[in-house]
């Protein structure tokens, strides 16, 4: 069926109260007008485009109104040494720090490496911290950015243990 | 019973004047189906889905959609172009729309697979991997870079031995719709022989996983032998619950970093790679680096298949 032809076999009720756009000098004019913007390349496209737009924006609402996917929390140390070994495949650390509302962690491996987990969503994401540029101590709580602008700068309360970590990625910088 | 076959037969013999969309008459069954797995999501297991991720996974399927509907002219007048070209003429009758189905599914398996070891189409495919959930809306988070990287060229050579190109996207279109279902955790297992002959959910949660022991495999599209016949067929086991998503992941929800950090990457890699390495990172396999320094899935799986022998 061509778009043409489904547009005609499409007959909505009409209003009792609804002025006739099909009669008289205005409505002819009305009615040309959207025969000419349906007629222009690209209009079915653009047509659909817009419904689809607003099921998508429907669809979101749902989701959220059922709450869907919501607040996750790492569970302890061992989830957060799990996520960082699904995130590179190897990596074992041997230091933990846990973001007090395990919304994220900081975890160093026997190589000195250290790795970034923070809450995506209902999922987590990783990077590995290759410098301390971006890090910024402020009392308990550590923020961090990696050289990936995306992935975004995360503000992680670690208590007493941000200061110990902070220096330790100062030495991060010296060993690169 | 034999005037119904007859009259499948009769509706397979009736040459197509255009393509037909039939991804466009699914479009409801797709809105349909969503919002029962959203139902399901919300009764069995809430973190199946999550807003932002949908609403990238959809609008990525939109602008898929818009960016089709702008190239299809193009992909069909090469179709066009080659059929003019064919060596033979196949008609059309219930058998060719048979053979080509089971054609055109071996074309996407080697395509989708070439979209995963070669960089080039990777960087067009990878959107589609990006979502660390598996639901009904990931099936939409589709290429809108397909056409650049010309991976429509493995659909439409069929034209060349004489199949209508009408009958050559109407059919890649049937493939589409026949891989929607596929994506999601609401279905366990079909049963053994369909599991066998189909590409499943199950199967597919495999190829989106990131476990090293999933990283690429189980390209097919519809039917899952070709996986077995060319040796990249894993089975999903209890004990290895997929993890979804691409080895880095995004850690973002933007659409436009989707759909083009691996081509913004590529070139990157490209412009400041030595000469004699530039063409190595458009076409070798993703992760691939001149001096080592990445990690390939071949290479994770490698270390990873070391470690469990320890």
């Amino acid at each position: 069926m061509s778009a043409q032809s489904a547009r005609s076999s499409i007959s909505w009720p009409r209003s009792p109260n609804e002025p006739d756009c099909t009669d008289g000098p205005q409505g002819t004019h009305v009615t040309e007008t959207l025969a000419a913007l349906t007629a222009l390349p690209g209009a079915s496209i653009a047509v659909q485009s817009v419904g689809s737009l607003l099921a998508i924006l429907l669809v979101y609402a749902l989701v959220r109104a059922f709450k869907l996917g919501d607040d996750v929390r790492i569970a302890d140390e061992a989830e957060a040494r799990a996520l960082a070994e699904e995130a590179r495949c190897g990596f074992a650390p041997v230091e933990v720090a846990l973001d007090r509302a395990r919304i994220g962690a900081l975890l160093r491996n026997a190589a000195g490496e250290v790795m970034l987990v923070r809450r995506h969503g209902a999922r987590f994401a990783a990077r590995l911290l290759t410098s301390h540029v971006g890090a910024r101590l402020d009392q308990g709580f550590l923020t961090l950015s990696t050289d990936d602008p995306h992935f975004g700068s995360v503000t992680l309360d670690l208590g007493a243990q941000a200061q110990v970590w902070a220096a330790s990625l100062r030495r991060l910088k010296e060993q690169a | 019973m034999n005037a119904v076959l007859e009259t499948v037969v009769q509706a397979f013999s009736q040459p197509l004047s255009a393509p037909v969309d039939v991804i466009a008459y699914a479009v409801p069954g797709f809105i349909a189906l969503i919002l029962i797995e959203i139902a399901w999501a919300r009764r069995y297991a809430p973190e199946a889905y999550e807003a932002r991720d949908m609403r990238t996974s959809l609008l990525l399927g939109l602008g898929s959609t818009i960016a089709g509907a702008l190239v299809a002219g193009a992909i069909y007048g090469a179709a066009l172009w080659l059929y003019a070209h064919r060596v033979s003429t196949v008609p059309y009758v219930w058998w060719s729309w048979a053979a080509l189905l089971l054609l055109d599914d071996f074309n996407y398996y080697w395509a989708h697979r070439t979209g995963h070891r070669v960089r080039w189409f990777w960087a067009a495919h990878v959107n589609h991997h990006t979502s660390q959930h598996y639901n009904l809306s990931t099936a939409l988070r589709q290429t809108w870079t397909g056409f650049i990287a010309l991976s429509f060229v493995f659909r439409i050579w069929p034209a060349l031995i004489g199949f209508p190109p009408e009958m050559i996207l109407t059919v890649g279109a049937i493939n589409t719709i026949g891989q929607f279902w596929i994506h999601t955790e609401a279905v366990r297992r079909m049963p053994a022989w369909f599991e066998w002959v189909f590409n499943t959910p199950s199967h597919h949660r495999v190829h989106h996983a990131t476990n090293p022991l999933y990283l690429d495999r189980n390209f097919a599209g519809v039917f899952m032998f070709w996986d077995r016949l060319f040796g990249t067929f894993q089975p999903e086991l209890d004990a290895e619950p997929a993890r979804y998503g691409v080895i880095r992941q995004l850690g973002t929800f933007s659409l436009l970093h989707s759909v083009f950090h691996e081509w913004k990457g590529m070139l990157k890699d490209f412009a400041t790679a030595p000469w004699r390495y530039k063409l190595a990172y458009l076409v070798r396999e993703p992760g691939w680096s001149h001096d080592g320094s990445r990690e390939s899935s071949d290479t994770i799986r490698a270390r990873w298949a070391a470690a469990q022998d320890v």
